[in-house]
């Protein structure tokens, strides 16, 4: 026993100087720590649309089928050059493409062209009149197909075909929702500084499908589509009086929301479409108010003093955030619905102003007042993390497109006092004037196209 | 215990003194004997690691080493002033690597037999592949040493060492995040407070190079804002690991480098 016992002692010495050196090794070998690879956010994909290919060119309502296949293909390309994540290729310059190519794309031949991305697609005339467009995206490095879509259009509905592919291209890249199948409300200006005709008027997201919606008789101001698209609500001062209206699209009708001495103003939907948010001022002092969208009795939100006005809902209405110059100065405020526990949001130099909440949810979007400008920013819903997204002479109004990612807002020239309709990414990129026949204000970003 | 019993005891413990009196003595005169031992070796440290990991022969060697004429003592071609290159179908192929499309001139790069002289040929590759001015001017760095011989060792004669797993990692690290960064910066999503978000994963990495597929991908630092780049992020990460492989690494080291951490960022434009 007691031999056993030096021999295992003995064994031990031995051992442990080994094990020390291995342990020393051990320890001289770390884990490899992890590697980062980071890069600057400042290019963009380039994506190549050539013209989509048709089956055999039809004529049908809305033009030849293979014209059509050009005509998307530009409208497509037109949308995504208008994101901040695109520098599209084509149609013009590039060759058409066929039938078989549409699902077999040659990689090697876009490779060549730079082309990181590729869109494919064809326009088919169905028997019953209607239009098959197919659309498919594809990663050319990878040789991998990302989006195969198809849409069965009217006619007259070709351009929301567009509209659609682009979208469905746009989320699968840039992992947003589409916004691109949507309209916009805003005032069309004409006239000399002083004497501005102001008329209700209606477009397409890319400013397509322009339509006057009142004649200029009357002022308009502040309109804001319905959820549905059914309806829009706006301000005019029809007989001098400024009031609230709904005008009903298809039947071309309006109705007035709220009869009032006094004047009534900066109305809002409600997420639900079922009640709107609107100010009104009695005898100097200016409280919001909300009322059914079917009329009645409206409800009291604020009851400060001084002006209290531009109230707009977070997306799940359970709170609303307005303007309010109750510290002396225009500032933004949160409250509940209801209008409890209002706290404000905005510090800092200058005044805000005309808040929006995003359909996201996570930012609000105003107007800063100082400086001499008048500058489109975002913060948190708590008013952190502010920043200016334009620096011009007059920017304001802020409204956002239905992904919360996009926002329009009008800017006014210093000197001629000419207006026009802009849009910029939320990130601050790719700031751009959208086309309209006339000056336009007061831009309002309706909802996906239902 | 009886009489041959006593004379083996009193022999036995003869011995035991007889040898530990021996013991004693050679260990009492064995400091002061001069051993046979090889000669100390000269060792430069340097503040960073060469291309070319050497030091001194501990045998000495008559024949010259081969690192020691490789052609990549020629001065770097301009290649590494080309802006990047397009695009190119081939770059996806995940089998042949495809050869750079420029060579040095005159002087073709003769494939070492030590895996430590295969840096400098990989870092001339990834200058030729499209990388960031910062991976270019490292490959500058590490081409210039290899062709002035620096951190070579005092002797200049010797045949390259093993490197040290620090060692090879550090030239991992140059060489893997220099190759995925071009591909990371043409798919990263932009958006508000992508900043924040972090795309991590492990590599596993086949001995050729090649990616065999990626494993624990985690994300942090997602928020509201930036919600809607998650999957876009990741899938970005993973594309660029994959357009970026196969990987120039070497195979002797595989152990190291066979899972290899890495973390994928994107910073907001200006």
């Amino acid at each position: 026993m007691t031999k056993l016992r030096l021999m295992i002692a003995a064994i031990l010495c031995a051992v442990a100087p080994v094990a020390a050196v291995m342990a020393q090794a051990t320890a001289t070998a770390p884990a490899p720590t992890r590697e980062i690879v980071e890069a600057v956010v400042d290019s963009e994909m380039t994506i190549a649309v050539p013209p989509l290919a048709t089956p055999q060119p039809m004529e049908t309502a809305a033009g030849n089928t293979e014209m059509l296949g050009r005509q998307i293909a530009a409208i497509i390309a037109s949308d995504l050059d208008g994101s901040s994540a695109f520098k599209p290729v084509g149609p013009s310059g590039l060759r058409a493409i066929n039938m078989a190519e549409v699902t077999a794309p040659a990689f090697g031949e876009w490779a060549g062209k730079n082309a990181e991305n590729l869109v494919h697609g064809f326009v088919r005339a169905n028997n019953d009149a209607t239009l098959t467009v197919g659309c498919y995206l594809y990663d050319v490095s990878l040789k991998s197909e990302l989006v195969r879509q198809g849409f069965v259009v009217g006619p007259r509905d070709w351009r929301r075909a567009a509209h659609k592919c682009a979208d469905a291209i746009y989320a699968r890249l840039s992992g947003e929702s589409p916004f691109f199948d949507s309209r916009i409300a805003y005032i069309a200006e004409t006239g000399p500084k002083g004497n501005r005709v102001k008329r209700l008027a209606i477009m397409d997201s890319d400013g397509a499908n322009h339509r006057f919606i009142t004649n200029g008789q009357a002022l308009a101001l502040t309109p804001r589509f319905s959820p549905d698209y059914k309806s829009i609500l706006y301000l005019s001062y029809l007989g001098n009086r400024p009031r609230i209206f709904i005008y009903d699209i298809a039947a071309g009708k309006q109705r007035l929301v709220t009869e009032s001495v006094n004047q009534t103003f900066s109305p809002r939907w409600s997420p639900d479409g079922k009640s709107i948010l609107y100010s009104m001022a009695i005898g100097g002092n200016t409280d919001i108010y909300r009322i059914s969208a079917n009329g009645g009795v409206p409800q009291q939100l604020t009851n400060g003093p001084g002006i209290e006005t531009g109230g707009s809902y977070s997306p799940d209405g359970t709170k609303i955030v307005f303007e309010s110059d109750r510290s002396g100065s225009q500032q933004i405020y949160v409250m509940n619905a209801d209008g409890s526990s209002q706290q404000r949001i905005s510090f800092g130099a200058g005044s805000h102003a005309t808040p929006e909440w995003s359909p996201r949810g996570d930012l609000i979007a105003f107007t800063r007042i100082g400086g001499g400008q008048f500058r489109v920013g975002v913060f948190t819903p708590a008013g952190n993390s502010e920043r200016l997204l334009t620096s011009n002479w007059q920017d304001e109004a802020p409204t956002w497109s239905p992904n919360g990612r996009v926002i329009q807002f009008f800017r006014t020239a210093q000197g001629s006092g000419k207006t026009g309709v802009w849009q910029v990414d939320v990130t601050g990129a790719k700031e751009r004037k959208i086309a309209t026949p006339v000056d336009g204000s007061d831009p309002s970003w309706g909802p996906l196209l239902p | 215990m009886d009489r041959a019993e006593q004379a083996g005891l009193g022999v036995a413990i003869i011995g035991h003194v007889a040898v530990f009196v021996a013991l004693s003595v050679s260990l009492l005169s064995k400091t002061e004997r001069a051993t046979p031992i090889n000669p100390p070796m000269a060792v430069e440290l340097i503040a960073e690691t060469a291309a070319v990991s050497s030091a001194p022969d501990a045998v000495l060697d008559a024949s010259p080493p081969p690192v020691a004429t490789e052609p990549e003592v020629a001065p770097l071609p301009p290649i590494a002033v080309v802006p990047p290159p397009k695009l190119k179908i081939d770059r996806v192929q995940p089998k042949p690597k495809p050869v750079a499309p420029i060579q040095t001139p005159k002087k073709p790069i003769v494939k070492p037999t030590l895996p430590a002289a295969s840096k400098p040929q990989s870092k001339l590759n990834l200058s030729m592949r499209d990388l960031s001015s910062a991976a270019q001017q490292e490959a500058t760095r590490a081409t210039e040493r290899a062709g002035t011989g620096k951190g070579q060792g005092k002797s200049g004669s010797g045949t390259p060492a093993v490197k040290t797993a620090a060692e090879v990692r550090r030239d991992i690290r140059v060489s893997l995040a220099a190759e995925i960064l071009p591909y990371w910066k043409r798919c990263v999503p932009d958006g508000v407070d992508i900043a924040l978000m972090e795309t991590q994963l492990d590599l596993r990495i086949n001995p050729d190079g090649s990616l065999a597929g990626v494993s624990n991908v985690a994300q942090t630092g997602v928020n509201d804002s930036n919600r809607a780049q998650q999957q876009r992020h990741k899938e970005c990460a993973i594309k660029a690991a994959q357009l970026a492989s196969p990987f120039k690494l070497d195979p002797a080291s595989h152990d190291v480098w066979k899972l290899w951490p890495m973390a994928f960022k994107a910073t907001e434009r200006k």
